[in-house]
């Protein structure tokens, strides 16, 4: 055989995998090029599409790359560049690229198996199959998407209400911040007034306390000074007994030690009650040699006379609460006053004319004495407020607590108002909204526009994953389906040896709120995948089904 | 950075004379290397031993002490003359390198963690939608249960079979790290049945040796003991590893071995071997020893059909008999990346052919041009992974955006036209000894001027790579040996020799084309290595002043044993006078089917012949008698499709 023969011969078994079919390859809307060229026998029969160059037709499908953008061989791999259009008769035409004709790899995306057509490996149509399943998936699809536009519907209407009643709160809010302010200025200024009858009265109280302390203590001393009297004689009876009761006990010792020994052995034998009670006196006689064998009790109160000064003299201070005036409480009775007052009066006359002037009951007489069956106008609420510093003080914090409370709701309905809820305030309805996921031994929770959090299953406290911080993927690279596509968490507890931890949440159309899977692909760096209905579309743009 | 591997191993060289040493030890070594003045000379000089040693005219010259703690030595002389025979007669010693598997020169992506299948998955289709090749998807520990290996972790992993078969049909495989500590568990099978065989490495007092690793108070496995390699190899076999396919390979990480709690971060000295050798003097060989026993255990698995890929961070003389190994655990800095050079050429020159370095640096975040660089110049060398440790961000080659995505699929892709070019170095190097990837002065033995150089590589005899490895440089000093004519590869124009300066904007990865070359690539892009197999080839011949180049191409079925009873094709290309002429050689002892068989199942037929520097018009191409298209630009002449197959012999006459 001749060399030459030998290599024809391999040639057409090695270059078998030529495609012999022109339009092999070609995407519908190109057929008609192809179709033109191949109809044509000039040699710049087809233009490659970027224009660079024209080849004959027969340079189509050659299996060599002729057009530097490919569009010389769409039926085969010899240009990288290249897609290759499957028919997928049963289904739908799908393109691949080139680099996957002919490599010995069934591509999912050619159910007809028209990928691979060189022999070295069948691929069997399964059109049937994979369309029947498409259709069934297209029209699960179709459901949640149906689904989903309806409760992106509701979303937007409230958006929309939820716009409006937030400017109209916000504008009341600001009203009564403002009446309430007023009103804290009011109490402020009877405050400073009602403090210092406060402190004038207490002073005053203090003085009258201290009297009737001092009155008291004489005889409360001299009843304590004779209650002691009468302890000290009482143990000094006791002592007496107990040396009595010992030397008793001593004797019958000395008896059984020395004189009738064996005697004496034989009455214990007989009594071991007796034997035990010595036995016991014995240890107990042991146990108080080393303090000279005599148990004495000592009154352990120094000095014996208990003295005015001990209490801790003129300048200790006496619950005031206990001495209240009944004048300035609004709970006792007028009666209760009166005489307080006529005693203040005597008392305030006699020592000093300084406090009756000032004292806060005044008004309160007054008030009961001129009208004791009117009720009080805000003025003249004022003017007990002006004399009943503790009232003041309720009063004013109750309005500070209600006004910062305002205040804060304001700050948040602004809040709101200034957040990017997305396409028309779609997230509005969601803002806070929380959804979990049980991830193997974890707990994930995410808070729409606001806080991810995660926590062992096994119990424990969670871990802080960030707040939401930004719209759109972690890394630019990704933003090509927008950037309400996806929700940053960002700025979460710190991790060891890594970032502070954050979540990027990549949304896709769903029924419902759901977490669909959670992956921490880099350290700390956690991904979600979440079905919201908030981001719905129809294919076209409108929410229209 | 930490030394994981350890090879005595010493090339000196000067014009007209190498010479290589090898102190068979596997100790705790120094080796002090000392530049002196000529008249200052030392006593005891390499050269005074060395009978045929030219005289120095050098003003300096270098000396060396060697010093080791224990243990038995051998001390080997090699004498040259050349690098290449000095690599030559070392390896005739070590052994040559294993000839690996065609998928294990493609791209790896690995990351300590790739969570679970989910995950696996979604990584696997990153790669198809951005259209960059890979061949391996790598678990590191955290895929087991508890750090025991050959385990999974059955709530990430419930389907590993499942997860490594829709790789498998796409061409694809995956690693799982096999460290060798064993967790101590009676319930783990691994682990009790190593210690009731007595195949653990001993303490000093001959109880089982216990220490601390991933899994917490572990042994570890005595490789020394044959029966302890032979068990090893054992837990391979498809029966023993649940969940293991033949899409699985392996990886040997922690094998120096790394001992938490031991002295030094590894094994005490005093610890028993096999044969009551201590540690201390055994220590460097006892991880090559496993990644041993683990490519024995791939054989085992697969009957001897189907080659081992195993990549150890351990290696000692003769571990390029094993498989690949990679410099450890490196950073994400500029200087890690300028440094993988001269670690890789030193590793190559010392047997260890099939090494690598992390991409991208295993330790923090690399920005997106060191990323990029990186991946431009790991193209070009010989083991190539992307890898990253679990506290750093994903870095997955598409997640830095544009213009990075291309530029490191550009990057990928340059590798993969180059498999067949590469390959056949593979051949080459398990043939003679000689690294993939050499010092220039390895190729220019005579060029005093490339003898210092270790920022720029021969990639074979035909590539010359000097890569951009600093931060935002903008050109780039290349020293391209003037006793050869040079062609920019990107663009396949001459270019000066001598110093010259290269712009180096982000997308240009300085790399020569030496004149005389003829170099086999395969431009088709496949979704993986071993999809690309038949298809066909393009031809890049660069014409030297006399207008001939010369190449050839070793190809098999690149995963069997076939090629050792002659399943091979080894072309050679020789281009002169205008007519490119191959010739195919095959072993002799080839039975006649499998001569016959083989170029049917290992062809593929040339597509497009690249002439480069072509002197004068080209008037025609033919192929018997056959006219073939062609294009002619800037002495370039691109042949159309001259349809001839690579394993039979042909002539192309260009005239």
């Amino acid at each position: 055989m001749q060399p030459i023969l030998a290599l024809a011969f391999l040639s057409v078994a090695l270059t078998s995998v030529i495609a012999t079919d022109p339009l092999l390859g070609v995407h519908p809307s190109k057929k008609h090029i192809f179709q033109a060229a191949i109809a044509s026998d000039a040699s710049s029969a087809f233009a490659c599409f970027d224009g660079s160059k024209s080849i004959p037709a027969s340079s189509i499908n050659d299996d060599f790359c002729d057009c530097e953008d490919g569009s010389d061989e769409p039926g085969t791999s010899a240009c990288n560049n290249s897609v290759f259009y499957c028919v997928n008769a049963g289904h739908i035409g799908a393109e691949i690229p080139s680099a996957r004709v002919n490599d010995g790899v069934c591509d999912p995306s050619c159910c007809d198996g028209s990928d691979e057509y060189n022999g070295a490996i069948k691929c069997p149509n399964v059109c049937a199959k994979v369309g029947a399943e498409f259709k069934k998936a297209e029209q699960e699809k179709k459901n949640v998407l149906e689904k989903g536009i309806k409760v992106k519907k509701e979303y937007l209407s409230f958006a929309a209400n939820a716009k409006a009643s937030r400017t109209k709160q916000i504008k009341d809010l600001e009203s009564e911040i403002r009446n309430i302010t007023a009103r804290i200025d009011d109490l402020t200024a009877l405050k400073s007034e009602a403090e210092a009858y406060e402190s004038h009265m207490n002073a005053l109280l203090a003085q009258q306390s201290r009297e009737e302390a001092k009155a008291l203590l004489p005889q409360q001393l001299a009843d304590c000074n004779t209650r002691k009297q009468e302890l000290r004689s009482s143990i000094e009876t006791l002592n007496s007994r107990v040396t009595q009761l010992q030397s008793i006990l001593d004797h019958l010792m000395t008896l059984k030690n020395v004189e009738e020994g064996a005697a004496f052995e034989a009455l214990l034998r007989d009594k071991p009650i007796l034997k035990e009670t010595l036995q016991r006196y014995d240890d107990f006689k042991h146990g108080f040699t080393t303090q000279g064998g005599q148990a004495v009790i000592e009154l352990a109160v120094e000095p014996d006379v208990v003295s005015f000064e001990s209490f801790g003299g003129a300048e200790q201070d006496t619950d005031p609460l206990a001495l209240m005036d009944p004048c300035v409480d609004p709970t006792a009775s007028t009666f209760r006053c009166l005489l307080k007052s006529a005693r203040g009066l005597f008392l305030g006359t006699f020592e000093t004319v300084k406090y009756p002037l000032i004292w806060p009951g005044w008004g309160k007489l007054f008030t009961a004495v001129k009208s004791p069956f009117s009720t009080l106008s805000k003025s003249e609420e004022n003017e007990l407020l002006r004399k009943d510093a503790a009232k003041v003080r309720q009063r004013l914090q109750d309005a500070e607590i209600k006004k910062r409370e305002m205040e804060s709701k304001v700050t948040e309905l602004k809040q709101k108002e200034g957040m990017d809820l997305g396409p028309d305030n779609v997230w509005d309805k969601l803002v806070g909204q929380c959804i979990q996921i049980n991830s193997f031994e974890y707990n994930y929770e995410i808070c729409f526009l606001d806080k991810a959090t995660q926590k062992p299953i096994s119990g424990g406290s969670g871990t802080d994953l960030g707040k939401f911080s930004r719209w759109g993927p972690r890394a630019e690279s990704k933003s090509s389906s927008g950037k309400y596509s996806y929700m940053m968490f960002e700025n979460g507890a710190h991790c060891w040896n890594g970032p502070h931890r954050s979540v990027e949440v990549a949304l896709e159309c769903g029924a419902e709120n759901k977490i669909i899977s959670v992956s921490e692909p880099s350290k700390c760096e956690y991904a979600m995948k979440v079905q919201t209905p908030a981001v719905c579309e129809v294919p076209g743009g409108h929410d229209e089904l | 950075m930490a030394l994981y591997g350890s090879v005595p191993f010493l090339m000196a060289h000067k014009k007209g004379r190498s010479v290589g040493v090898l102190w068979v030890n596997a100790a705790e070594m120094w080796v002090d290397i000392e530049k002196l003045e000529g008249t200052n000379k030392p006593s005891l000089q390499m050269q005074d031993y060395i009978p045929f040693s030219t005289t120095s005219t050098q003003k300096t010259s270098t000396s060396t002490h060697w010093m080791s703690e224990s243990g038995t030595l051998d001390l080997l002389i090699f004498l040259g003359p050349t690098p290449a025979d000095v690599s030559a007669q070392m390896t005739s010693f070590t052994g040559r390198s294993a000839m690996p598997q065609h998928f294990a020169i493609g791209y790896h992506q690995s990351r300590w963690n790739y969570l679970d299948e989910q995950d696996v998955q979604d990584v696997d289709a990153g790669f198809d939608e951005h259209q960059i090749p890979y061949d391996v998807l790598w678990l590191d520990i955290e895929h087991t249960n508890g750090k025991r290996y050959f385990t999974w972790d059955k709530v990430k992993f419930p389907e590993p079979k499942v997860m490594q078969e829709e790789l498998g049909i796409k061409g694809r495989k995956m690693v799982t790290i096999i460290d060798p500590h064993l967790k101590q568990d009676d319930a783990y099978p691994v682990s009790k049945r190593a210690k009731d065989l007595g195949l653990l490495v001993k303490n000093k007092d001959g109880g089982d040796f216990d220490g601390w690793c991933w899994p917490g108070t572990s042994y570890w496995i005595d490789y020394l003991n044959p029966a302890g390699r032979e068990f090893w190899a054992e837990q391979f076999k498809y029966t023993n590893y649940e969940g293991s396919t033949k899409y699985l390979y392996t990886w040997n990480d922690m094998n120096e071995p790394s001992v938490f709690s031991g002295p030094e971060i590894t094994m005490p000295k005093d610890n028993l071997h096999f044969g009551g050798v201590e540690h201390r003097d055994v220590h460097n060989i006892y991880g090559a020893l496993q990644h041993r026993a683990t490519a024995e255990g791939h054989r085992l698995r697969s009957d001897n059909t189907d080659r081992p890929f195993v990549l150890s961070r351990a290696f000692f003389i003769g571990t390029q008999r094993y498989g690949a190994i990679w410099t450890g655990d490196n950073t994400a800095e500029w200087g890690h990346l300028e440094i993988s050079i001269p670690m890789l050429l030193t590793i190559g020159v010392s047997g260890v052919t099939f090494a690598g370095a992390d991409v991208g640096g295993f330790f923090g975040n690399p920005d997106a041009e060191l990323l990029t660089r990186w991946y431009q110049t790991a193209a070009f060398q010989p083991f190539f992974r992307g890898h990253a440790h679990i506290d750093t961000k994903r870095r997955e080659p598409w997640l830095f955006g544009e213009p990075y995505t291309s530029l490191i699929r550009e990057s990928i892709q340059r590798r993969y036209r180059i498999l067949p070019y590469l390959y056949t170095l593979f051949w080459e190097a398990s043939q003679t000894g000689v690294p993939i990837m050499r010092p220039l002065m390895m190729e220019f033995p005579n060029d005093e001027e490339t003898f210092g150089i270790d920022n720029a590589f021969m990639l074979g005899s035909g590539l010359l790579v000097h890569p951009v490895v600093k931060q935002g440089a903008s050109s780039v000093n290349v020293y391209l040996p003037p006793s050869a004519k040079w062609y920019d590869y990107d663009t396949y124009q001459p270019i000066k020799s001598g110093r010259t300066t290269v712009q180096t904007p982000l997308e240009k990865v300085p790399t020569f084309l030496k004149a005389g070359t003829i170099l086999p690539r395969r431009d088709r892009i496949r979704r993986a290595a071993n999809l690309g197999l038949r298809d066909p080839y393009t031809l890049i011949i660069a014409l030297d002043d006399f207008g001939t180049a010369r190449g050839s191409m070793y190809v098999d079925d690149g995963h069997s044993y076939e090629f050792e009873k002659g399943a091979y094709i080894i072309t050679d290309f020789v281009y002169e006078k205008g007519v490119l002429n191959a010739t195919s050689s095959r072993r002799v002892d080839a039975t006649p089917a499998l001569q016959k068989d083989v170029v049917e199942k290992l062809g593929a037929r040339v597509e497009r012949l690249v002439l480069v520097g072509v002197k004068g018009g080209v008037k025609s191409v033919t192929v018997g008698g056959r006219r073939l298209e062609f294009k002619s630009e800037k002495g370039v002449v691109v042949v159309k499709d001259p349809k001839v197959i690579v394993g039979e012999e042909w002539k192309i006459v260009v005239a």
